[in-house]
Parts: C-alpha cells; sequence; structure tokens
C-alpha cells in the first residue's frame, strides 16, 4: 500500500556567494533537474526530496542582491514567488555579513510570503567574532530563524521540520516594520494600486512604485498613475530626499542596523586573511595577466588532453556499431533501412554523443573557477581589455575555447551575467576557428602554398578569424545589442576550496540537459541530411562498366545536395568554383570537416582514402588541377567564416533558448563568409 | 570629497553621493554600498576595475562607474586604522 505524500513548493533565495547551491545540493542530493525559464537564459534548478512524509519540491533561485526586477535573475526570481506562490521560501543568509544579506531578505518579507531564513556559516561569524542570537533576530524581523552551516549539513533536519511547520500552521505574515511614514505612504500607495485593480493592492509593488522600477508601470492607466506620483512626491519632499530610491534604501538600511544591534555583537567584518594575500597576488599589477594565462592554458591542457581520447574512443565506437549494424546486411547491401540506421541514426546520434566528453569536461572546469572564486576575479582581469570591443572580461574565457572546439565555448558563455553581453559571445565565437576546421585548411595550404608560407598562413587564417570576431562584437553591441548602461559591479567572494560534490552534481545535471535538448535536435537535422546526401535514389548497381567510386560519385551528384549544389554552382562561380564546391560547403553545414568527405566522393575518390596520406596526395592533386590558388583562399575563408556546425546550433538554441538568434547566425555567418570569399578570390585572382 | 575612482590603495572613506540613476543607485544599494557607507580602497590601478573592500565583502567596481561614486576620505592615523567623520 502506497501511502499518498503530501506536496510542500519550496523556493530557495539569497545572495551569491552566502552557500545558496550548497544548500540545496545537501537537501536534494543528486535528485536534481537544471533547464531554463520559459524566455530567458537563466538556468532553472529543481529538486526532489522525501522528508517525514512529505514531498519536498525545491526550486533553486538565482543568486540575487535584490527584487527590483532590473536583471533577467531578478525578474525570474521575483516572478517565481508573486506567480507561483511557493509554500515556503528558503531565504539563506550569510551570517558573517548579515547586513548586505537582510536586504534582500527584506524585500522577500515585503511580498508577504512565508519564509524561513537560514542563518548560514555560523562557524564563519563565530570566527570573525561576531555573534548572532537566532531567537533575538527572530523576533526583529518576525520570521523563523534557523542556524546552521549547510556545508556540514548542521541544521538541515531543522530547517525541513520548520518548513513543514510552517506549510502546516500558515502562520500569518507581518508587514516589514518600516517607519510609521514610510508605511502609511506605502499603505497610501497600495490603495491607489487596488482601486485600479484588486490584484496590484499589495504592499510590494507599492514599495517598488517608490523605489522607481518602473516595470509595473505599463499596466496601470494614466489617472492611477499621476496619483501614485503625487504621493511618491509628497513622500519625497517630507523627507527631504532627491532620488525617490533613497527613501527605501535608507529606510531598510536603517531597519537593518537596528535588528543587528539588538540581535548581534557589534563587531565590524573583516574580510578573510587568506583572500587578501591571495588577491594580493591573483589581482597583481604585473603579475595578474600571465598567471590568468597560465590558469587557462592548463585547464584546456587538461580538457583536450581528457576530452581527445575519450572522443576517439567515442568515435570508433560508433563507427564499429555502425560496422556492426552495417554487416547484418550482405555485404554491399543497397536497403534504405540500412542505410538509415548506420549513416543516419547511428552517425547522427555518435556526432552528438562524441561532443559529450567536451561538454562535461568543460563544465567541471567552469564550476572549478566559479567554487574557488577565481572566476569572479578573471572579470576584474580582463575587463579592461575586452571591455573595449564591448564584451564582458569573462567573455574572454568561452572565446579561447573556442580555438579547441565551438559547442562547449557556447555552452561555457553562461558565465557571463549580462544579457547583451552574452548574446554578443555567443554569436562571434564561431568565428574563433575549432579544430574541426583544420584539417580543410592543411589540405588546401599543402596543395597551394609553398612550404615556408604555409605555417605563416595557417596563422593569418586564424587572426583574420579573431579580427572578424572582435570587429563583429564592437558592432553588435554597438546596434542590436546595445542594451543599457551595464557598468561593472562584482562581487568578489572568498576563496575556498571546491567541493567536488557539489562540482560533480551541477556538471552532471547540466550535462545531462545538453545531451536530452540537442540530442533530439541533432538527430533530427542528421536524418535530413542524410536524406538529401541519399535519395533520389537512381540505380547504378547493375552497371558493370563503373568502379566503386564511380558509382559514389554519380550517386552524389544525382542526389537532392548534389542538385542544390548544382543550382548553387552560379553563386560560387564569381569565385571559381563550381557544383563540388557548393555540394561540399552544403555537407559541411553539418560538420565542417565533412567538406573533406564530400569533396573526395565528388572526385570520385573513396572517403575514406582521403584521409590517408596517399589519399590526401591524390586530393591535394585533383585540388591544384581543378581550382586556383584565389579559389583555394575563397574556400579557406568560406570554411574559415561561414555557419558552424549543426551541433553549435543546437547549443547556441540551447543556450538562447530561442530558434531566433541561432537562425540569425547561420544565416549571418553564411552571408559574411560568401562575401569575404569573392573578396579574398578577387585579391588573389 | 572625491571621485572613488582618484583614491589610492589603502585609503579609506565614507559615501558622500552616488551620482547614477535609479536603477544603479538601487543595484549599488542592494550590495550594500549607498550613502554613508564606510569603505576602504584595496586596488587602483592606472586603468581596469577598482576594487573596495565594505565590511568585509570585496567589489570590484568600473572605472566609469567610480567616477561617480563621491567619497569623504577620512584622516589615517598611523596603524592604518582610521575614524571616518
Amino acid at each position: 500500500m502506497s501511502v499518498k505524500l503530501k506536496k510542500i513548493k519550496i523556493a530557495v533565495a539569497g545572495n551569491p556567494n552566502v552557500g545558496k547551491s550548497t544548500l540545496f545540493n545537501v537537501i536534494t542530493g543528486t535528485n536534481q533537474h537544471v533547464g531554463n525559464y520559459p524566455g530567458v537564459t537563466v538556468e532553472r534548478k529543481e529538486g526532489k526530496v522525501n522528508f517525514k512524509g512529505y514531498e519536498l519540491t525545491i526550486t533553486d533561485l538565482p543568486g540575487i542582491y535584490s527584487m527590483n526586477a532590473f536583471s533577467p535573475e531578478e525578474i525570474v526570481s521575483r516572478n517565481f514567488i508573486a506567480g507561483e506562490k511557493p509554500d515556503v521560501i528558503i531565504n539563506i543568509v550569510d551570517a558573517s555579513n548579515l547586513e548586505k544579506n537582510l536586504y534582500l531578505t527584506l524585500q522577500i518579507l515585503e511580498m508577504k510570503v512565508p519564509v524561513v531564513l537560514f542563518l548560514n556559516m555560523t562557524d564563519k561569524a563565530e570566527k570573525k567574532g561576531f555573534e548572532i542570537d537566532p531567537q533575538k533576530l527572530a523576533s526583529e524581523i518576525e520570521t523563523a530563524v534557523v542556524p546552521g552551516i549547510a556545508r556540514e549539513r548542521e541544521g538541515i533536519k531543522d530547517l525541513l521540520e520548520k518548513c513543514i511547520e510552517i506549510f502546516e500552521n500558515k502562520p500569518e505574515t507581518a508587514n516589514v516594520p518600516y517607519s510609521e511614514k514610510v508605511s502609511k505612504y506605502i499603505k497610501d500607495i497600495r490603495a491607489i494600486l487596488a482601486s485600479e485593480n484588486a490584484d496590484l493592492g499589495e504592499d510590494w509593488r507599492a514599495v517598488r512604485f517608490i523605489e522607481g522600477s518602473d516595470i509595473d508601470r505599463k499596466s496601470l492607466s494614466e489617472s492611477t498613475l499621476e496619483k501614485v506620483d503625487a504621493v511618491i512626491r509628497e513622500l519625497a519632499s517630507s523627507t527631504g530626499h532627491k532620488i525617490h530610491s533613497m527613501i527605501m534604501v535608507q529606510e531598510r538600511y536603517a531597519l537593518i542596523k537596528n535588528v543587528v544591534r539588538k540581535s548581534s555583537s557589534t563587531l565590524k567584518g573583516t574580510t578573510d586573511p587568506v583572500s587578501e594575500k591571495i588577491d594580493k597576488i591573483v589581482l597583481h599589477p604585473v603579475f595578474s595577466m600571465p598567471l590568468f594565462l597560465l590558469t587557462l592554458f592548463i585547464l584546456f591542457q587538461i580538457v583536450f588532453m581528457i576530452g581527445e581520447p575519450l572522443e576517439e574512443f567515442l568515435t570508433s565506437f560508433f563507427d564499429s556499431l555502425g560496422g556492426f549494424v552495417g554487416s547484418l546486411w550482405t555485404d554491399g547491401s543497397d536497403s534504405i533501412i540500412r542505410g538509415l540506421l548506420v549513416e543516419g541514426i547511428i552517425g547522427g546520434v555518435g556526432g552528438v554523443l562524441v561532443f559529450a566528453p567536451y561538454i562535461f569536461l568543460v563544465f567541471i572546469a567552469i564550476s572549478f573557477l566559479e567554487d574557488s572564486g577565481y572566476l569572479a576575479r578573471v572579470a576584474v582581469i580582463m575587463d579592461k581589455w575586452m571591455s573595449k570591443i564591448g564584451l564582458s572580461g569573462k567573455s574572454f574565457m568561452p572565446m579561447i575555447l573556442g580555438f579547441g572546439c565551438t559547442v562547449p565555448a557556447v555552452m561555457g558563455a553562461r558565465i557571463i551575467e549580462n544579457k547583451f553581453e552574452r548574446l554578443a559571445t555567443i554569436m562571434v565565437t564561431p568565428f574563433m576557428s575549432c579544430g574541426a576546421r583544420l584539417p580543410v585548411y592543411l589540405l588546401l595550404i599543402s596543395a597551394f602554398i609553398p612550404l615556408r608560407f604555409q605555417a605563416l598562413t595557417l596563422l593569418a587564417i586564424y587572426l583574420t578569424g579573431v579580427v572578424v570576431a572582435i570587429v563583429l562584437a564592437k558592432l553588435l553591441r554597438l546596434t542590436v545589442f546595445k542594451g543599457e548602461e551595464n557598468p561593472l559591479i562584482v562581487e568578489l567572494p572568498s576563496y575556498s576550496k571546491p567541493s567536488i560534490r557539489s562540482i560533480w552534481v551541477l556538471t552532471w545535471s547540466r550535462g545531462k540537459h545538453f545531451l536530452e535538448k540537442a540530442g533530439t535536435l541533432i538527430l533530427f537535422a542528421s536524418i535530413v541530411l542524410w536524406v538529401l546526401n541519399t535519395f533520389p535514389r537512381a540505380d547504378y548497381e547493375k552497371s558493370e562498366d563503373f568502379s566503386r567510386q564511380e558509382i559514389a560519385m554519380m550517386r552524389a551528384e544525382n542526389s537532392f545536395s548534389g542538385r542544390i549544389g548544382k543550382s548553387l554552382e552560379p553563386a560560387f562561380e564569381i569565385m571559381g568554383g563550381d557544383w563540388k564546391i557548393a555540394s561540399s560547403f552544403l555537407a559541411s553545414l553539418a560538420a565542417k570537416e565533412l567538406f573533406i568527405s564530400q569533396i573526395s566522393i565528388l572526385f570520385a575518390m573513396d572517403a575514406d582514402e582521403a584521409e590517408e596520406e596517399e589519399g590526401s596526395h591524390l586530393l591535394q592533386q585533383k585540388f591544384k588541377e581543378s581550382y586556383s590558388f584565389a579559389t583555394a583562399i575563397a574556400i579557406i575563408l568560406f570554411i574559415l567564416l561561414a555557419a558552424p556546425c549543426i551541433a553549435t546550433f543546437a547549443a547556441v538554441k540551447i543556450e538562447t533558448n530561442s530558434w531566433f538568434w541561432p537562425t540569425v547566425q547561420y544565416a549571418g555567418m553564411t552571408a559574411i563568409a560568401y562575401i569575404a570569399a569573392i573578396i579574398g578570390y578577387l585579391i588573389f585572382s | 570629497m572625491k571621485m572613488l575612482a582618484d583614491m589610492k590603495p589603502m585609503e579609506k572613506g565614507t559615501v558622500h553621493l552616488i551620482d547614477t540613476g535609479m536603477r544603479l543607485y538601487n543595484r549599488l544599494a542592494s550590495m550594500g554600498i549607498s550613502d554613508g557607507t564606510e569603505l576602504k580602497v584595496v586596488l587602483n590601478k592606472k586603468n581596469g576595475p577598482i576594487v573596495i573592500d565594505v565590511d568585509g565583502s570585496r567589489f570590484a567596481i568600473g572605472r566609469g562607474m567610480a567616477g561617480k561614486i563621491f567619497v569623504n576620505e577620512c584622516e589615517v592615523e598611523k596603524d592604518q586604522n582610521c575614524r571616518c567623520r
């Protein structure tokens, strides 16, 4: 017999760097799900746990300093609390930094929702000589308070019991004890709002009007707005503050100071001395940059060192799986099902899974940097340079990662807080030439460039990508991603030893999210590309006059992609190309390295042989015979700048949470590549 | 009184005026930086962000922003501790 559990919806809210994720991990364990909030790129983390006959669904809200709805994280948090109405909100605060943390607490309490204050890191506070009396604090802010240390699992049981108690008893939520004057004005504004729409008659909405958060203004009529503004003007003149926001800020800090004074010893906070020493080196005017570059180098070295053999293993695994499935048919069988299974599905799914090791490793690296506290410093070290091109100091890392593989680089851009900086970074990252493009460059360079200029040419190719990325980033930030002024203000948390467990839990749920989302999209795209390359099928098999390679070539020519290539031929003739080039570009949209296998098929060569030394020489020979030096330059530019692979498309789709941006990126990059290829051809011909 | 951007490392002071729009004012306030806040400059290079210490928390503030925060500096006593008026 199964007992039906009572369900409680709990949200965890708090400032960044107060141990919120640690608390969430400790409560939910590995039973987590990572997703996105609809329409925005804010990560949504949810977990479930059964406790004393209750099923607790816990949502980890993003780390925020306020509920002012200025950033996507704040909007998401506010909408969640106001809209989804969780049964209990756990507000986690850093006991060693109570004053700053209580600012958010007051804003949550203004929303009249059931709150438990979790007083975290009481050990750290005590070390600083800062003692807090939880009972006194609870009575001062009229809210349940549970002290504890999330990292050590102290106080967790009490916290959950308190949540259940609040859920069962539903105690009245008190008004935030602001001064009489301000309370009266809040009440007045609330009444005006309620007269327009009963749903708007809430304290926190009234407070947001005083603060000048204009998000609610659009929903109000002119006359109501005028009335509200008149009341706020009256309040402003009676308090003598010119900036309205100052009224609530001063009010809150006055209240907080009073609460803290009454419930704790009043010792001032001091910086963690170890962090101070580390910062002396990490933020050193001269050493900070080389140290940062060295850290990145080592980290990426590890990522690609471990990732490459895993990728190779997975590649050969899927190759032999394909071989095995293929062998179920008689040799040389022409079955469509065999083709679909081997080339379409196994090839497609394999195409996603070979990326998985990199995705996981990059997430581990990012979590490591985040947890240790170093990532916040990266913004400080690189901001000076990156802000010149309109990007964040944190954009540097994903862009460097792009030289390895664009997919994890795009995923890595999620560390950038500002929406516009993040979007701009995602849009330009594919211009950082990834590893898959290298074989194409090498083939063309060795065919057309004299040996002593080969290395230089390769360098020039990579630099071209970087320059295009920089110019485009600047342009995007000046136009589409203009955004509001977003000066750098970032907290530098104390350094701490990253917890392996929390890194793993987060990496696993983030990676799983990618594989689920990207898997279906890439599988679909692979099947589409397979259909384009396979149909319509002409029957050349019976003819004895042609070799296997020639048959493959004729098939490719007759297929949809061959036909599309032929119809696109005029577009590529201006750069000295032909339908073979057009069709191979089409194939390279799936993955850049496929350019080589497609063109070798079209040259009636064995695609597998093209990768061997002898085949490669033959292919170079064919290139030299068919195309000019200028065309080779055009091809290189096109491969460098055109739409990235399908997996990148999927990654951008997931990270921007929209179809629009990856589509624009694909079309825009291809347009840029096409123009650059023509210019390149004209210059060198 | 001087701009935060002009303060030297180890200098202390109290925030006198923050000359920004409501959005930034609220953002700074929620992080614990508002009128009357005591702060200490930890790092200030010729360019790049300025690092300050507020009550044990460290913040990096962009140079542009630091030009809009005006601070009353304190007299530094010999033992590096200062009293702000």
